[in-house]
């Protein structure tokens, strides 16, 4: 009975980890040709990879809550008598050996430092804590090269080799993190009472909770409040909306809104941009794909509207609405939930006057929309009513100064004021 | 009732998992349907060491103390007051746990568990109620039984098994014990300093088995000091009752042969506790011996139900399961805890002791490493002398070309203490140099260990290092 072993395979461009969300078969479970095996979460999706063969599930490399990597172990398969092993990149005929992990290890940038010494037990030589420590951050300690004693791993090697050279290493997902600074969660302690409840923080949550503490970590953030006048904008729709309706589309404000962001970024281009820390560049994005904050009953997740600046509102209406309703039903894919260079979030139909949104990041900018209002303003000297919305932007201040951010709010909120200037496209 | 996590079985893996678990701040109840301990404490370790060193004290004051000057006429046993000073410090133990739990806020329920669902389990209280429990998690730690011998069942009368053997109401004049593993030794040993005839009947070639020889040796020749009958290459076959005694009916490689005496004690293994529990309901899956499976986080083929202690699997020791609990409460706290420990010790209370962490010589062997082994005498030591403990030796094995600690074996008078250091050296990753360099106190047994190391090294100083 032949063993073959499953790598995680392409399951998204530039996709390199998922987590295991979910076991669907138990090891010793029998497989059929293409049976959904395991759930993994990429990125924002989530999707079931089948069986390659047919057999029976003999390992779980990866435990659930784990991080999978590409084109490592994810499982092993018993094949079923007869049945010969796929000679494709989904799969080694059999599990690769100690020395040929070794012998793939990245070279140490230490002079001292060479091959990972490990113990005649095959286990690197290190101490209970140091041990501890490599789990906690994520490291296989067996692939540090240890500056210690006769090769044994110190805490320091361990740091090392996280702010060293992390991109070839094999670091988990928390730990990695670019050359920048590792993301971890606060250590202060939990206070615990009675009657607490207790939610394992994995899958989606754990994802948010790690983007957004890489935003806040990494980006200076400033928020700028506005508001806009849409009177004309509620005229100017409530016109549309049945000749929307006739096109099969339902016409909201976000449309105009994602008109506007893209005119504005015509005139201020910087907006839509990302800093590279690897190059110490700011990339500026002549694309511009708008994320659309969404929620869902797990959590949030920000779809994309791809080259949004060369759709006509009608597209923009039936692309929101048909990515966003995807996306609450889980049936988005990896590809359609990346690659965004701004984002919007929307929680005007739920109501608020304003907040201040955390940037996507590497996005430069995202802006907030709240709820409509009637209210009264002053208009040529005199208190009128007229609807109202606050917006906010919140910007990565590393490229973006107060005084563009303005002039870039400025010009939006000029053309939503004036909405016949989003036909004019100027 | 609703909790986050509940702990079958009281025993030393079961109660420390729990105390982790408050400590982590996730609620726990334990169910434990006797006394809360577990084997460990009730029926195993703590109270036989309590005969073994009533037994050995008994012992040294009538045939040793003489040797260093001390003449006591004709020193009496009295075998209940012995006893029950071992079920005191039962009791005792036993509720200091109780007062652990309850100081963490571990609820207890006694009485016994059987699965309903992943997330339901339903306890017949001692008290008759049937409560079901809804839970997140489950801890199995239900630990195990002595073996049973279809031929001779065990009415811990005539025919006991260890629990039956630290129970006896009064001193056997004779006993006979089946099977010469670490239990069998430890209590007939002890026994056959009491005064008890011993006969070992052992179905392998030699006693211990599972240590090396040179090791086995040392406690052979004490066994022979004690007139213990050692009947090994010997198959226990069936029992006649013999009015107040019994007889076994064995085969012996020089034929059959019948033995009498007051007590069989039948000592051949343990079992996984797994049955009763409703556990095929669930789909937990449990290996070829029987075993519950588990991978390095404790967890078992179903998520969320983990398994520590004996019902998991070899080696089935109490701090093996202390450990594994602990291990189990920090996954279910989501921490990045595993099993990755580098050595489980093992300690046996035969006269004299042996205490091995690491690899024996020939687990070494097996594995095809290459090794330096070297020996270091307890009579080369000053403390072993002034204790009139001068039998055994350490056994320091080390990886020949990078000189990291591999394995330590003692046998020899204190060998249970004295592993500890070599558990922390293989631990830490330790050279043979680490142990070597280390100044250790005079006049103690602790030096026995530098001393081996140095020997290791070619460089013992108390002893004549071989010419290589």
């Amino acid at each position: 009975m032949s063993i073959f072993t499953v790598l995680l395979p392409d399951i998204g461009e530039g996709v390199v980890e998922g987590e295991v969300i979910k076991w669907l078969k138990n090891v010793g479970d029998a497989l059929a040709q293409d049976e959904p095996v395991v759930q993994i979460m990429t990125d924002k999706a989530t999707v079931e990879l089948p069986a390659v063969k047919p057999g029976k599930l003999a390992k779980q490399h990866i435990a659930e809550g784990k991080i999978a990597e590409k084109d490592k172990p994810l499982y092993d398969i018993e094949l079923a008598a007869g049945v010969s092993a796929p000679q494709d990149s989904h799969g080694h005929k059999e599990a690769p050996k100690q020395e040929a992990q070794v012998s793939e290890k990245p070279q140490a940038t230490k002079a001292t430092a060479s091959a990972p010494v490990l113990s005649a037990t095959g286990k690197a030589l290190a101490t209970p804590a140091t041990r501890k420590l490599a789990r906690d951050l994520g490291i296989d300690i067996n692939q540090v090269p240890g500056t210690g004693k006769g090769g044994r791993v110190t805490k320091e090697d361990l740091e090392g080799f996280l702010s060293g050279e992390s991109d070839s290493a094999p670091v988990s997902s928390e730990a990695r993190s670019g050359n920048l600074p590792a993301v971890t969660m606060s250590k202060t302690p939990v206070f615990v009472y009675e009657g607490d409840e207790r939610i394992p923080l994995r899958g989606l949550r754990k994802v948010i909770a790690e983007r957004l503490v890489e935003s806040k970590t990494i980006v200076p953030h400033f928020a700028y409040f506005e508001e806009v006048d849409m009177t004309e904008l509620k005229k100017l729709r409530n016109e549309l909306k049945p000749l929307a309706e006739e096109a099969g589309a339902k016409l909201t404000y976000l449309p105009f809104f994602m008109k506007a962001l893209t005119l504005a970024i015509k005139k201020f281009p910087i907006i839509n941009s990302s800093i590279d820390l690897g190059t110490n560049e700011i990339v500026v994005h002549k694309k511009i794909h708008i994320g659309m904050a969404t929620a869902t009953k797990d959590g949030l997740i920000v779809p994309v509207i791809r080259d949004a600046d060369q759709k006509s509102l009608i597209q923009l209406a039936n692309d929101s609405q048909g990515i966003a309703q995807k996306t609450r039903d889980g049936k988005a894919s990896s590809d359609e939930l990346k690659g965004s260079t701004i984002s919007i979030t929307n929680i005007g139909s739920i109501g608020g006057l304003g907040a201040t949104p955390i940037i996507n990041y590497p996005e430069a900018c995202i802006l907030g929309m709240y709820k409509i209002q009637d209210r009264p303003v002053v208009r040529d000297g005199q208190i009128v009513i007229r609807s109202m919305m606050n917006i906010s932007f919140c910007f990565d201040h590393r490229i973006v100064d107060g005084a563009n951010g303005a002039e870039f709010c400025n010009y939006f909120i000029g053309l939503l004021n004036n909405p016949g200037r989003l036909i004019l496209g100027s | 009732m609703k909790i986050n996590t509940v702990v079958i079985g009281g025993g030393p893996g079961g109660y420390v998992a729990a105390i982790r678990l408050a400590q982590l701040g996730i609620e726990a109840l334990v169910i434990e349907k006797e006394n809360l301990g577990g084997v460990c404490l009730n029926v195993g370790c703590i109270p036989s060491k309590a005969v073994i060193h009533a037994a050995k004290s008994f012992y040294k004051a009538k045939n040793e103390f003489g040797n260093m000057g001390i003449k006591i006429s004709d020193p009496q046993l009295d075998f209940p007051a012995m006893i029950s000073w071992k079920d005191k410090i039962t009791q005792k133990l036993s509720s200091g746990i109780g007062g652990l739990l309850k100081g963490n806020r571990v609820s207890v329920l006694k009485g016994t568990a059987s699965f309903v669902s992943k997330n339901q389990i339903e306890v017949l209280e001692t008290s008759g109620t049937k409560t079901t429990v809804d839970f997140e998690n489950c801890i199995i730690a239900t630990g195990s039984s002595p073996i049973a011998l279809p031929a001779f069942p065990v009415d811990q009368a005539k025919i006991v098994d260890s629990t039956g053997a630290l129970a006896l109401k009064k001193l056997p004049a004779s006993m006979i014990v089946v099977g010469g593993g670490y239990i069998g030794l430890e209590l007939g040993m002890a026994y056959a300093k009491l005064g008890t005839k011993i006969t070992v009947v052992e179905f392998a070639d030699s006693v211990l088995s599972a240590f090396d020889k040179d090791i086995v040796q040392v406690i052979e020749k004490k066994i022979k000091k004690l007139s213990i009958d050692v009947l090994t290459g010997t198959k226990a076959q069936s029992f006649k009752d013999s009015g107040s005694q019994v007889t076994l009916v064995c085969e012996t490689p020089a034929g059959v042969r019948e033995v009498t005496a007051d007590h069989l004690f039948i000592s051949i293994g343990r079992k996984p506790n797994t049955g009763g529990m409703n556990l095929e309901k669930l789909g937990v899956e449990l290996d070829k011996q029987g075993f519950i499976k588990v991978n390095e986080m404790l967890q078992t083929s179903v998520s969320g139900i983990f398994a520590i202690g004996d019902v998991a699997g070899q080696p089935m020791l109490a701090h093996k399961a202390s450990k594994e609990g602990e291990i189990a409460a920090e996954v279910i706290a989501g921490h990045k805890s595993v099993m990755d420990v580098r050595q489980i010790p093992a300690v046996v209370f035969t006269d004299p002791e042996v205490g091995q962490a690491g690899l024996s010589e020939k687990e070494a062997k097996a594995k095809g490493l290459n090794i330096t082994v070297s020996r270091f005498p307890y009579a080369a030591i000053g403390r072993a002398l002034t204790t009139d403990e001068t039998d055994g030796f350490v056994k320091f094995i080390s990886d020949a070309t990078t000189r990291e600690v591999l394995g330590i074996t003692i046998v020899g008078a204190n060998a249970s203490d004295l592993i500890s250091e070599a558990c922390l050296a293989i631990e830490m990753g330790a050279f043979v140099e680490d142990i070597a360099l280390t100044v250790h106190p005079h006049p103690t047994f602790g030096e026995i260990l530098m001393e081996a190391a140095k020997g290791n090294l070619g460089e013992a100083i108390h002893m004549l290092n071989p010419k290589h």
